[in-house]
């Protein structure tokens, strides 16, 4: 099986949010919920550099970790999903995430947060594949359909590379080799751990 | 080279062919493919080639550089004047110089230049961009970017509105982004945005269910005469400005 994951290029991201707004009308995702978003590092001086960040589906996921409710899983392709109908809203995996991914549709009295939402790497959620409850809940279910995600299939540059961990390592190795500069992946470390990452056992809890 | 497939190479001088060795239409500093092609075989240029031919019905044969109307440099302006005015220009009466020489020392009193342009993530006028919840949410307000020179110079501090005048005497009310982007002598707004007319929101005036999403001040509201001498466009990429604290 393949060990899906995500990188980012950024010598070549321009900042242009094709990918933040492929996945917001790819799933609906509602005003102020951001599965992803591009940061910008030195924004306006000479070095300037600029990356997409969403879940990067790790390796050992920390909110995995914290949750309080267990309402993580992994899938066969090392996708980090969770149930909504488990979360209760704590945002503890908000604290715990690196990458600030976790997002919570409200801010509300009491720390009232309602359900936490988050990049699914298009893969949907527990519920029957491509049903109505699922997309509802977590947008459409592209890796089911035979599709990689929307925002690394929308980006012009192909700065951002989704999909089988090996592939994505290999064009971008090629890149750098082409280009002899930027061998630096931002995120692979903390996300996939030091050195070539062994394949997630299948349905494994950590 | 295209010149000697063409069999077309020894059309050239001996001194053409020392400057046009390796170099094709546009790089050849001795015009001799250029002539070989148009006079020699009646090829006519199209596209990007044209840019390197002259022009005989153009007030200038091959482009020059000539001062914008409102100028932050008066000498400049001595040096490379604009146009003369014309009287009828597509039938109607267009200022050039008349305008430059009256504004010559302009920038006295606005001495940032401001231009104009686009964000990489919207879409022209931005109306469609703008009422688009997906799209509109990236940028929810107009800005002008400010060196944080000219912006210290100001009192302003970044993400603070300011009000930006031009001499068409508009003033325009935006948020300061203050970065080194722009140089001390520059600032950018983009065009993207409408719906805020000198300081206020037109949201009252929008038919029912046909505002955008976001609204900000257009900075074409700002920007000054002036039209392109030959298809004349008109000049809303660059003028002069003076930025102060809103
Ligand atoms: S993989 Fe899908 S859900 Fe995740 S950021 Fe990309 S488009 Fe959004
Ligand atoms: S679509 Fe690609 S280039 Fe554009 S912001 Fe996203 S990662 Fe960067």
């Amino acid at each position: 099986m393949a060990r899906m994951k995500f990188l980012c290029d950024a010598e070549r991201c321009i900042e242009c949010n094709g990918c933040v707004t492929a996945c917001k009308q790819e799933h609906e995702v509602p005003w102020g919920v951001n599965r992803r978003r591009v940061v910008t590092i030195n924004d306006g001086v000479p070095g300037e550099k600029s990356i997409s960040v969403a879940c990067m589906h790790c390796s050992d996921a920390p909110c995995m970790a914290v949750c309080p409710v267990d309402c993580f899983y992994r899938t066969e392709d090392g996708v980090v999903l969770h149930d909504k109908d488990l979360c209760i809203g704590c945002g503890y995996c908000f604290y715990a995430c690196p990458f600030g991914a976790p997002q919570f549709p409200q801010a509300g009295a009491f720390g009232l947060r309602g359900k936490m939402d988050k990049c699914t790497f298009c893969a949907g959620g527990p519920e029957k594949d491509r049903s109505e409850e699922e997309f509802k809940k977590y947008g459409r279910n592209r890796l089911s359909e035979g599709k990689l995600p929307a925002c690394a299939e929308m980006c012009s540059t192909k700065a951002l590379l989704g999909g089988d961990g090996d592939v994505v390592a290999d064009i971008y190795r090629e890149r750098v080799l082409k280009r002899g500069k930027g061998s630096e992946v931002w995120g692979w470390g903390t996300a996939y751990g030091q050195g070539k990452p062994a394949a997630a056992p299948a349905g494994a809890k950590s | 080279m295209l010149l000697k497939k063409l069999g077309w190479w020894d059309e050239l001088s001996e001194e053409e062919k020392k400057e046009a060795e390796g170099k094709n239409w546009k790089t050849d500093p001795s015009g001799g493919i250029i002539r070989v092609a148009m006079k020699n075989h009646g090829c006519h240029p199209f596209g990007n080639a044209k840019a390197r031919a002259v022009v005989w019905n153009f007030p200038d044969g091959v482009p020059q550089h000539r001062e914008p109307l409102f100028s932050p440099r008066p000498d400049m302006i001595e040096k490379y004047p604009t146009h003369d005015d014309v009287k009828t220009m597509w039938r109607l009466p267009t200022m050039f110089k008349s305008v430059q020489q009256k504004n010559k020392d302009v920038s006295k009193q606005f001495p940032l230049v401001l231009t104009s342009g686009r964000l990489v993530e919207y879409e022209g006028g931005g109306e469609e961009t703008r009422s688009n919840p997906w799209l509109a949410e990236l940028q929810q307000e107009n800005f002008i970017e400010i060196n944080p020179r000219a912006a210290n110079d100001r009192g302003v501090r970044n993400g603070e509105y300011v009000w930006v005048s031009t001499p068409s005497g508009a003033r325009i009310k935006v948020k300061a982004l203050v970065t080194e982007r722009v140089d001390s002598g520059t600032c950018f707004i983009p065009f993207h945005f409408s719906g805020w007319w000198q300081g206020q929101d037109m949201l009252a005036f929008y038919p029912e269910g046909a505002a955008p999403i976001v609204r900000g001040e257009a900075v074409n509201t700002a920007t000054t005469y002036g039209y392109d001498r030959v298809t004349m466009m008109q000049e809303t990429k660059t003028t002069l400005c003076q930025v102060a604290k809103a």
